[in-house]
């Protein structure tokens, strides 16, 4: 009786971890982690202690690599970060090499580095099932998800999913003792066509201070369309040459 | 009568020769303990004010934007010195030039030191090269802390000056990159870095830089992150042409305090919004003045100890002496001699031991010193850099104060006693049987 009581608890987690980690992977769709080509365009707005600043960018991404232009303001054009794999580098025109830099730091207000290309979560972060919530007809389920190495943007994450639109919604970052310290939220206005088929993508994100409420980034994406990139594009090398 | 006093104070200190000499050498082992304890606190003190003042940058005189000290690396664009402000304030110095050596302005900031493979953080220090050779090469550091100046034979610190490009880095950090400690070998490539940082406007930005010289914080807590690199090269970084903070090297460390005064007037009435701070204010200075405030508590802890142990060897010796003449004291008092002038030959007497005792103990002091600082012991501080020579640093004043202060200190405990004892009447004092 016991063994059965056992093995049907490790069909049932297996079954709930799977299920995390599929939805997952659907939600990735919407925020860039697909396999093909893509190009967008994003603008940052942030406010930061009373003070609001704009950033521009051109995102390039190819399964796991992206390569982000800065476009506006001036003085940062022709900047450029470089996502290999889970390596990040930042290069402009006057380096004479590339910087390798930490996807976690700011790169405006709210928004971190890791912020601004392509979300990978479903091989990035282990998921687990918290809870699910019910929000009218909708199902919601909330995963926790927990970085498989040290050099990703967050250490933790509690993802809220659509189980009808397998959307996420929303997403408290959590520090490493499981403190909230910011919350993004995210809108899907645009779609993309891949393969033939549209699909919805992500065109706003707004991720707000969980302690000093107005201090916010909003994260506007833009103009998103299946592109193919070679991959010399995202060759470290090409950079500074 | 003046000198027979005197000659009965020195004959009366051979009567009971051990007894003298024990207390003779409890007067000098407590000399030796405080001149040797004070020269260890005048090098420490000497050492960590050189360190901190010329070669970590503090200067005699820091001036800072009002509030920076704890707002600047938040909003650093909001706190740093413009233009006017320096203009302003050099305005203000000159009218006290005589009294300044010269000055430096100073930029703060952090970021990513980056050799192409791997990205190392950092806190870095911007100066003007000129003034980091001035700071370098100054005769206080030299002197006080050369053990934290690297310097390469015939070196002169001008690396800043012949390449505005050049950075300095510690040991520490050159591990941490995975550089070779000796940047000799590096082909032109390998000593090209970038530094990156948040500029001022909040964007990510680098800059190139070349390796090539090598520093020490003297701070253990320090070496992993320290980077030190011209401070236009900085600017660039952060995109400003601001300073953190303008320090002012004085020429006489005596005017610390009035200067502070002054300039702090003259800055208000001006209505800059400025701060000025001493290179001794907890606020600008806190790892020197928790330093100093750790050795003063430890030696006032030792001085202690050594004062007690003299009073009592000082008070046990002239009870001892007194108690085994009292009829001698009757006598003395019976032909006309006054209880003050009884105390005074027994005040005289130990007047005489701590001043032989004193002179005795700044002769073996001199030689343990002189024995200390030839065998160059090396030690590491809690919480310094590597390990610095253990010197023991004896001035005149010190041995001169140190002889006043137990000098004093047995002297009086000697009049306290004997007045206590010679209140007893003549006749009681005859009567004694020496029981």
């Amino acid at each position: 009786m016991k063994t059965l009581f056992f093995a049907l608890l490790l069909v049932a987690t297996h079954a709930y971890a799977d299920q995390a980690s599929d939805l997952l992977k659907a939600s990735d769709q919407a925020r860039g982690g697909i396999e093909g080509g893509l190009t967008w365009k994003t603008k940052i707005e942030t406010t930061e202690d009373g003070e609001s600043s704009e950033r521009e960018f051109i995102v390039k991404a190819k399964d796991h690599d992206a390569l982000v232009e800065a476009t506006s303001p001036a003085r940062t054009k022709g900047e450029v970060y470089l996502f290999n794999d889970r390596n990040m580098w930042f290069f402009k025109p006057s380096l004479k090499k590339p910087v390798s830099i930490s996807p976690r730091q700011k790169l405006s207000g709210q928004a971190a580095n890791g912020d601004i290309a392509s979300t990978h979560y479903a091989r990035d972060y282990t998921a687990t099932l918290e809870k699910t919530e019910a929000r009218g007809a909708d199902k919601i389920f909330v995963l926790l998800l927990k970085a498989k190495s040290p050099n990703l943007t967050y250490d933790q994450i509690r993802y809220y999913i659509n189980g009808r639109t397998k959307l996420a919604e929303k997403a408290e970052f959590l520090t490493l003792q499981g403190q909230v310290f910011k919350v993004g939220d995210m809108e899907y206005k645009n779609s993309l066509s891949v393969g033939g088929k549209k699909t919805p993508f992500v065109s706003k994100m707004t991720i707000i201070d969980a302690k000093f409420k107005n201090n916010k980034s909003v994260i506007n994406y833009e103009e998103p369309k299946a592109e193919n990139h070679p991959a010399s594009l995202f060759n470290i090398n090409n950079l500074s040459r | 009568m003046e000198s027979l006093s005197w000659k009965l104070a020195f004959r009366n200190l051979l009567r009971n020769k051990r007894r003298s000499l024990a207390t003779g050498i409890a007067i000098l082992t407590g000399y030796i303990g405080l001149v040797l304890l004070g020269a260890y606190l005048v090098r420490a003190q000497s050492g960590l004010r050189a360190a901190s003042v010329y070669l970590n940058h503090k200067g005699h005189i820091a001036i800072v934007k009002k509030d920076s000290l704890t707002s600047y690396f938040s909003k650093p664009k909001k706190y740093v010195l413009n233009g006017e402000e320096i203009a302003q304030l050099e305005a203000i110095l000159k009218t006290r030039a005589d009294d300044i050596e010269f000055t430096g302005k100073y930029l703060t900031g952090t970021g990513l030191i980056s050799n192409g493979k791997k990205s190392v953080p950092f806190i870095a220090l911007g100066f003007e090269p000129e003034v980091y050779q001035k700071t370098t090469m100054h005769p206080e550091p030299l002197k006080w802390a050369s053990d934290w100046v690297l310097r390469k034979p015939g070196d002169q610190f001008d690396d800043f000056i012949k390449d505005p490009l050049r950075i300095s880095i510690t040991h520490r950090m050159a591990e941490l990159l995975a550089i070779p400690q000796d940047m000799t070998k590096l082909s032109e490539d390998q000593r090209t870095v970038q530094l990156a940082g948040k500029s001022f406007y909040n964007d990510l930005n680098a800059v190139n830089a070349n390796l090539g010289t090598f520093h020490t914080t003297g701070l253990s807590m320090a070496e992993d992150t320290s980077l030190r690199a011209p401070l236009s090269l900085l600017q660039q970084l952060y995109a400003t042409d601001g300073i953190e903070y303008m320090a002012v090297y004085l020429k006489n460390i005596g005017d610390t305090n009035s200067f502070k005064k002054w300039l702090q007037k003259e800055v208000d009435a001006k209505g800059l919004p400025l701060e000025v701070y001493k290179y001794n204010d907890e606020a600008w200075n806190s790892y020197y003045v928790g330093s100093m405030g750790f050795l003063y508590v430890m030696i006032t802890f030792f001085i202690f100890l050594i004062c007690g142990a003299i009073i009592l060897s000082v008070v046990n010796s002239t009870t001892m002496g007194l108690l085994e003449r009292l009829k001698e004291i009757g006598t003395l008092r019976a032909i006309g001699f006054t209880p003050r002038k009884v105390s005074s030959l027994f005040v005289q007497e130990v007047f005489l031991l701590g001043l032989l005792s004193v002179i005795a103990g700044l002769i073996v002091s001199i030689v343990i010193a002189s024995i200390v600082n030839s065998a160059n012991i090396q030690f590491s501080p809690p919480g310094t850099q590597g390990s610095i020579q253990f010197l023991l640093i004896l001035n005149a004043s010190l041995c001169l104060g140190a002889a006043a202060f137990l000098i004093i200190l047995t002297t009086l405990s000697a009049a306290i006693v004997s007045y206590i004892k010679n209140k007893s009447k003549i006749i009681e004092l005859l009567a004694d049987t020496g029981a």
